[in-house]
């Protein structure tokens, strides 16, 4: 299809001088729409990159709160109220515990010694040796499920006190 | 070309920035064409087709015909165009632009004077077509575009192309000759002097 402006007579003046008027006017702005599609880009990447770090990090919050809740859970379940009366001791002496809400530790007996072993030379120093013999008892009960454990922990601690010499 | 653009709109499609910067240079004198027709001011021209290429990079596959991209983004900045016109505060003018054909050009202020009015006088002209004739001017003069092309552009017949061409250059030829006469008579005067 032709048409009668395809071609234009090159020596006419308005369409010379339209032609150099349009290039002038707009040709300064040529680049500027590439220019800022890599501006807009790097944005696009720059703001992948934040959600990234935000998501990593929602990641990691809700690992550790989940951690901290699996890690405080026992903590929780013993101050669960107790509302029935239990018994602890091996003796079958009954013990009665309030109906407040316990702990799962509901006895810590430590039972302690201390013996003087005398005086020995600990290389050419002379030395006052004390012997301290302890049991740790603690006795715990879960609210739960009623169990009781008890756990026994014997020590046997030597101690060496420097003598001053005259 | 026409299977080169389609290619190329095919690979920005899958997000290939390289094929949409090369799409940019091949259509970007078209979307300024298109954009300064209907604003009249060449910076917001700039700012308008800078914001379209964006958003057609964005809503890329909302185009369901690649061979048609051209059409699709001439769309986008005419809309742009139009909402940037409507945004723009009442007391900005149109014509407040310094063409860089006057700054280009010499450092006599008497001839650098005429340029500017030559210039405004060119300038002024253009906006006095409809807003249908001024984007085909542009395109016609400043991208060199055949009248189906254009009509294919921006959705008209050849015909109608070519009606809208006569008559805005009978009404600029009307318009330029006036400013023609008033251009040559300083520097006439000067010349004496």
């Amino acid at each position: 299809m032709s048409s009668e402006h395809d071609q234009l007579d090159p020596d006419d003046s308005l369409d010379a001088t339209l032609r150099e008027f349009f290039a002038g006017t707009l040709n300064g702005q040529i680049g500027r729409a590439e220019r800022e599609f890599q501006l807009h880009l790097r944005k696009q990447a720059k703001a992948g990159r934040r959600q990234r770090t935000l998501l990593i990090l929602a990641f990691a919050g809700s690992m550790a709160a989940m951690i901290a809740g699996l890690w405080a859970s026992p903590l929780l379940r013993t101050l669960v109220p107790v509302k029935s009366e239990l018994t602890l001791g091996k003796s079958g002496s009954p013990q009665t515990l309030p109906t407040t809400p316990v702990s799962d530790v509901v006895e810590h007996v430590t039972k302690s010694q201390t013996i003087d072993e005398g005086v020995m030379l600990l290389e050419g120093t002379p030395m006052r040796v004390y012997r301290r013999q302890a049991i740790d008892q603690v006795n715990t009960l879960d609210g739960n499920d009623h169990l009781k454990s008890q756990e026994t922990t014997p020590s046997d601690t030597l101690v060496f006190v420097k003598m001053n010499t005259y | 070309m026409e299977s080169a653009g389609r290619d190329l709109v095919e690979r920005a499609r899958c997000k290939d920035a390289q094929a949409f910067a090369a799409l940019i240079r091949l259509h970007e004198r078209v979307a300024l064409s298109v954009a300064f027709g209907v604003m009249g001011d060449a910076t917001a021209a700039g700012d308008v087709v800078q914001d379209a290429f964006v958003r057609a990079w964005d809503r890329l596959n909302d185009l369901r015909e690649p061979e048609r991209f051209a059409t699709w983004l001439c769309g986008i900045v005419r809309n742009l165009a139009v909402d940037y016109l409507r945004r723009r505060k009442p007391a900005e003018s149109l014509g407040d632009h310094k063409s860089p054909v006057a700054e280009k050009w010499t450092h006599d202020p008497l001839t650098e004077l005429d340029q500017r009015e030559r210039c405004q006088g060119i300038h002024a002209a253009v906006m006095s077509l409809d807003e249908i004739s001024r984007p085909v001017v542009v395109l016609r003069y400043y991208e060199g575009m055949a009248s189906r092309e254009i009509a294919h552009l921006l959705e008209l017949t050849p015909a109608a192309v070519d009606m809208r061409l006569s008559r805005a250059r009978k009404q600029l030829r009307l318009l330029l000759d006036d400013l023609d006469i008033s251009r040559r008579k300083p520097i006439e005067n000067s010349a004496k002097d």
